[in-house]
């Protein structure tokens, strides 16, 4: 990004080249601050604008700038000459107004857009101006990497004495935003950024002057980009951290820790309110120790990743929603070990081919396999046990395309198969009525006495 | 949360100097925060807080800039003396050195803030008066001498640390009452908030204005 105030003497500006678009006749503006650049589009008239303006405040000499010429200004001899003339002028004003850089002149070459100190003042002035409202909204709020970026430079940098010294564009009111900001939205990107040679996701940032962060939403940024999370450890609630090549959780919750190992983690880095962490649509291939670090977890997503296996996440006491879907899971061996009271497990688009790992998950109300590699239906034996169960998907499975399927499955769940809810489906009475006769075949076959006829007791049947 | 934070009529700037460890971020959070937050990590260029008090009847809103106190950092620092309306100047009473130094950051703040700009003295960490290195009275008389309010305080106690933040406040508001603060000087550290459309805010303090919430 560029930093007029530190690279000044190391910039640039000229005018490249003119073309006519619809009759008009535009110049294009080059400008290098360090090894930043970008361009910009103005008119002749544009000039005059703020030729006018540098003339009454900034002492620009008047006769600086080329005349105007009404008839015959569109030859191509005529522009290219009046084209040298403003390339001329631009550089003669950028050398006279190097040091004061007014407001006007910045804004002509689009500092406002690309420039460390001219995006944050008038940043600043929007959020003196909106600020309160978009607070009092509590609608998240969007930063760009670019405006984060600036915030994090601008805050290790001496603020100058400068020619804006309105106090509406005071830095303050953009910190001042921050501090109390609860919702904050980050999206990043690989292109270049306007019509600079910028690149979001290559600027580092902090979240240092986020003092009061509820939610945060981080969209394709990569984690190398963040340099702290400054207190976000004391207040953050939700956290999403989607498609940004993340491989594993500590990328992001020990991204300011130097040294990761499990033993010099002190306490202070536990994320102390965080409840709800969505990692989708990255490259995580473990669930590592770091996940520790979050004891107040209560939601876990990791829908789209490259999941293979679970490790022990017993300690999260207070997790009760896990979305694993679409990653590469398939044998699920002994998760009631892994996992504690989890109350909805979602693992569609698996490769799951046995629910023996699920037998003894006692807590679960909701298990969704849709999409995996199930083909024995007798493998519902291994879950008809749990007494909370009551929203199960076994749809597109191979188990799914068996004659009598929903029946199959259901009658398995003896007196609470009116409880189920198959694929989003409870079981009718016509198959409540099939099942019921199947389990009567099935319990003479095993020489019991069928569960139905004490059916009575089955309704009052109470989950705790 | 009610509209309340958000709802005040003047925006004045504070900074908090003097030399590193008396304990300035320490009486910013517990301005801010009401905690006393003893492993408080050192302040890097520039931290901010704000609050919303009440002077008079007037909501205020301050921003309060907190500097580091070391040397390297002084270019960082010294640019945020300008425009502000307040200035918390700090010692610890139990160290004789941050007191000697007073004078230097009294000149600083002279030359960098405006005439208007309020300079309040705090002697912090009363709390540990058995290992006191100033007494009250050597101080009070530096700060009468220069024209300086003063009060000794305590980050970890609370003690009077409401009241050199408020005092600021007054003495700021006052002088915007005289005249003696122009409120349209680019570099007068005191804001008036227009209200915004739809929410009144100079409308004379309604009665949730006034409930003690
Ligand atoms: N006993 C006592 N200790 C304090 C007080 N204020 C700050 N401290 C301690 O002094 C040290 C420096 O405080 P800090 O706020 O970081 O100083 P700063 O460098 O001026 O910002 C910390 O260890 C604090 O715990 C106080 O009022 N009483
Ligand atoms: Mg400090």
């Amino acid at each position: 990004m560029s930093s007029f105030l530190k690279y000044h003497e190391n910039s640039s500006v000229g005018v490249d080249e003119a073309t006519i678009k619809d009759n008009v006749t535009y110049y294009k503006i080059k400008v290098k601050v360090g090894s930043v650049n970008w361009h910009v589009m103005h008119r002749y008239n544009d000039f005059v604008e703020l030729h006018d303006k540098l003339v009454s405040d900034h002492g620009v000499g008047k006769e600086l700038l080329p005349p105007k010429k009404v008839i015959r200004n569109k030859t191509p001899k005529f522009v290219e000459q009046r084209r040298e003339a403003l390339n001329v002028y631009l550089k003669e004003v950028l050398n006279y107004l190097k040091l004061s850089m007014p407001y006007e002149f910045a804004h002509f070459l689009d500092f406002h857009k690309y420039d460390i100190f001219f995006l944050l003042t008038d940043l600043a002035k929007t959020l003196y101006l909106e600020g309160d409202n978009l607070l009092e909204n509590a609608k998240s709020y969007k930063f760009t990497p670019l405006e984060l970026h600036a915030i994090s430079e601008r805050l290790k940098m001496a603020c100058p004495p400068t020619e804006k010294q309105d106090q509406t564009y005071d830095f303050s009111h953009v910190l001042d935003f921050c501090s109390q900001l609860r919702s904050l939205d980050v999206e990043g990107s690989y292109e270049k950024y306007g019509t600079s040679n910028i690149i979001l996701n290559e600027l580092q940032f902090d979240f240092i002057p986020f003092k009061s962060l509820v939610n945060l939403r981080i969209l394709g940024v990569p984690m190398r980009c963040i340099q702290s999370v400054g207190s976000l450890r004391d207040t953050l609630v939700n956290l999403s951290v989607l498609t940004a090549t993340v491989i594993s959780l500590n990328e992001f919750l020990l991204v300011d820790i130097l040294h990761k190992e499990p033993s010099s983690i002190a306490d202070t880095v536990k994320w102390k309110k965080l409840a709800m962490i969505n990692f989708g649509n990255n490259n995580i291939e473990n669930v590592d120790w770091a996940i520790k670090l979050v004891p107040r977890l209560q939601h876990l997503s990791l829908s789209s990743n490259k999941l293979k296996e679970l490790c022990d996440i017993s300690s999260l006491h207070e997790l009760r929603i896990l979305d694993l879907s679409m990653n590469s899971f398939s044998l699920c061996e002994k998760w009631h070990a892994k996992i504690g009271n989890v109350v909805k497990i979602e693992l569609s688009q698996n490769k799951v081919e046995s629910l023996r790992g699920f037998s003894r998950l006692y807590s679960l109300e909701s298990l969704n396999l849709g999409c995996n590699v199930i083909t024995d239906v007798e493998e519902v034996q291994h879950i008809c046990k749990l007494p909370c169960l009551e929203y199960l998907w076994l749809t597109a499975n191979p188990v799914a395309s068996i004659i009598d399927y929903r029946v199959k499955v259901i009658e398995q769940f003896n007196s609470r198969m009116s409880e189920i809810c198959l694929d989003n489906e409870r079981a009718s009475e016509k198959e409540l009525d099939t099942a019921r006769v199947l389990q009567a075949l099935r319990v003479v076959k095993e020489g019991k006495i069928p569960t139905f006829l004490d059916n009575h007791t089955s309704h009052s049947f109470n989950k705790s | 949360m009610t509209s309340g934070p958000y709802n005040y009529s003047y925006i004045f700037k504070y900074i908090i100097i003097g030399d590193m460890g008396v304990g300035k971020s320490c009486l910013l959070h517990q301005f801010t925060d009401k905690k006393f937050m003893a492993d408080c990590p050192h302040t890097i260029g520039v931290e901010f807080g704000t609050r919303i008090i009440e002077v008079a009847g007037q909501k205020i809103k301050l921003q309060i800039w907190d500097t580091a106190g070391q040397e390297r950092f002084r270019a960082v620092t010294r640019s945020y003396y300008r425009g502000a309306a307040g200035a918390l100047m700090v010692y610890d009473i139990t160290r004789r050195s941050t007191y000697n130094h007073l004078s230097s950051w009294l000149t600083d703040t002279r030359n960098l803030t405006n005439p208007s700009t309020v300079i309040f003295l705090i002697g912090n960490k009363s709390d540990l008066d058995a290992q006191r290195d100033v007494t009250y009275e050597e101080a009070k008389q530096f700060a009468d001498e220069n024209g300086l309010m003063f009060v000794e305080a305590s980050a970890k106690t609370g003690q009077n640390v409401e009241e050199a933040f408020l005092e600021t406040a007054k003495k700021i508001y006052q002088s915007i009452q005289d005249g003696r603060l122009d409120l349209n000087a680019a570099e007068s550290g005191v804001q008036h908030k227009p209200a915004s459309p739809g929410r009144p805010l100079a409308a004379p303090p309604s009665s949730r204005d006034n409930c003690a919430c």
